[in-house]
């Protein structure tokens, strides 16, 4: 197989994981953060 | 009077091509209407810079040695160096940005990733194509759907494809309406199309979408430090807007400094479409190749939302995965249309744009990570 093909396959991979290592991880801080929203809004309902 | 006649003598045929390449684009800008803020400066550029001894770009005289021309200087000052023309840029686009519906629907982000797959995928075809790995990367990210990524990418690897590579790039954005319904068609059922979501937005308060900027840049720059610069100049944008204490210069960011540099970017990048480096075959593959990768990106984020589904008690339509892709907000009004198309009752647009934000984001991470990753690999 073509060599560099070999390596655009890996670096699919490896790019793919990448992304959605950084992707999730951001979910994660949008969760956090809507509990933040959700604490925040009983406080300015009082 | 030979001087008269020295211009016209030294036509090659190739400059003739690339003023009516130069044409085409000035009238896809005028006619069309197709990203005219970018297609017009480089419609005319091509023809600035491939008349004979254009003054345009940098030429040797007899007697006095090199004289620099202005396209040649902007391209070193504004892209060669630092890549600061697209990288400012990214401080105007993200005062542009509401990630409201994304805050409210965080599993929005994950189309914004499922989506870049047309990248790498193109970037494999283009390896088949007889490209190297740093030319296949620097066409493969044209499936950014990001203008300034795509030319960012390709500045950085010192691709000889740059013109080409911008032109496909803003082409291809500008042509969504067209591609993505064909992509979408291709692997979707009337019926998925059909589906309907319901829209329940969760109010985001500002704290959050202050601290959002803030944690995402920390998060990407620890992850994937390459992508720094673009995700910190996007977010940077975003937090001037969000804080709301300097809305005078989130202003002049979302118009003034986007326009200044929409205005000089797309000249500039033309000093790259001389016809002995742009006319070549080279140039119909990658135009292909960006054609490829929208429609990749487009099946890749239309099948993940499908692998989704799979699993999900509330049916997400699998064409919000393909507003993950970063053309913002063609993208997400192409979903709206065709879910309205297969039945006038669906209402898709919020949710389309939360993905289509995500893909803003996702976008610039995927730039950031090719650069971290290539340079390991060649």
């Amino acid at each position: 197989m073509n060599p560099v093909f070999q390596q655009s396959l890996t670096l699919m991979l490896k790019g793919m994981v990448g992304i959605f290592t950084v992707i999730i991880l951001i979910y994660f801080v949008i969760v956090l953060l809507n509990q933040i929203s959700k604490k925040e809004k009983p406080k300015n309902d009082q | 009077m030979d001087f008269l006649l020295g211009g016209v003598l030294a036509t090659t045929w190739k400059d003739l091509i690339m003023y009516g390449v130069g044409g085409i684009l000035i009238y896809l800008a005028i006619k069309k209407k197709l990203e005219p803020a970018l297609l017009l400066p480089m419609g005319f550029g091509a023809i600035l810079v491939n008349l004979p001894f254009s003054g345009a770009v940098t030429q040797f005289m007899e007697g006095i040695g090199p004289v620099e021309g202005i396209l040649d200087w902007l391209f070193s000052l504004g892209i060669e160096s630092a890549e600061a023309m697209p990288l400012l840029l990214f401080i105007g686009i993200g005062a542009m940005i509401d990630f409201g519906p994304l805050l409210s629907n965080p599993r929005l982000i994950l189309f914004g990733a499922a989506a870049q797959w047309g990248i790498f995928a193109t970037i494999s075809v283009a390896t088949l194509f007889g490209f190297s790995l740093s030319d296949a990367a620097s066409i493969g990210i044209i499936g950014a759907a990001d203008g300034p990524t795509s030319i960012l990418v390709s500045q950085v690897f010192k691709s000889a494809y740059i013109g080409p590579i911008a032109i496909a790039a803003y082409s291809y954005m500008a042509l969504v309406p067209i591609i993505q319904p064909f992509a979408i068609r291709l692997v979707t059922t009337k019926k998925e199309r059909m589906i309907r979501m319901q829209y329940n937005p969760k109010a985001v308060s500002k704290k959050a979408k202050i601290i959002f900027p803030i944690v995402v840049t920390i998060v990407a720059g620890y992850v994937a430090p390459a992508s720094v610069s673009l995700v910190g100049l996007l977010m940077f944008g975003n937090l001037i807007r969000e804080s709301t204490v300097l809305d005078s210069l989130s202003e002049t960011a979302q118009t003034t400094l986007v326009n200044l540099i929409t205005l000089l970017l797309g000249i500039t990048i033309a000093s790259t479409m001389k016809a002995e480096q742009f006319v070549r075959l080279e140039t119909v593959m990658i135009m292909f190749l960006g054609l490829l990768a929208f429609v990749f990106d487009s099946i890749g984020g239309v099948l993940f939302a499908k692998f989704l589904n799979l699993f999900s008690k509330n049916k997400i339509n699998p064409m919000i995965g393909a507003a993950g892709i970063s053309a913002f907000p063609m993208s997400a009004r192409v979903i709206q249309k065709m879910g309205q198309e297969a039945d006038p009752q669906n209402h898709l647009l919020m949710h389309a744009v939360g993905a289509n934000v995500a893909g803003q984001i996702a976008s610039v991470i995927a730039g950031g990570v090719i650069l971290g990753l290539v340079p390991a690999m060649l």
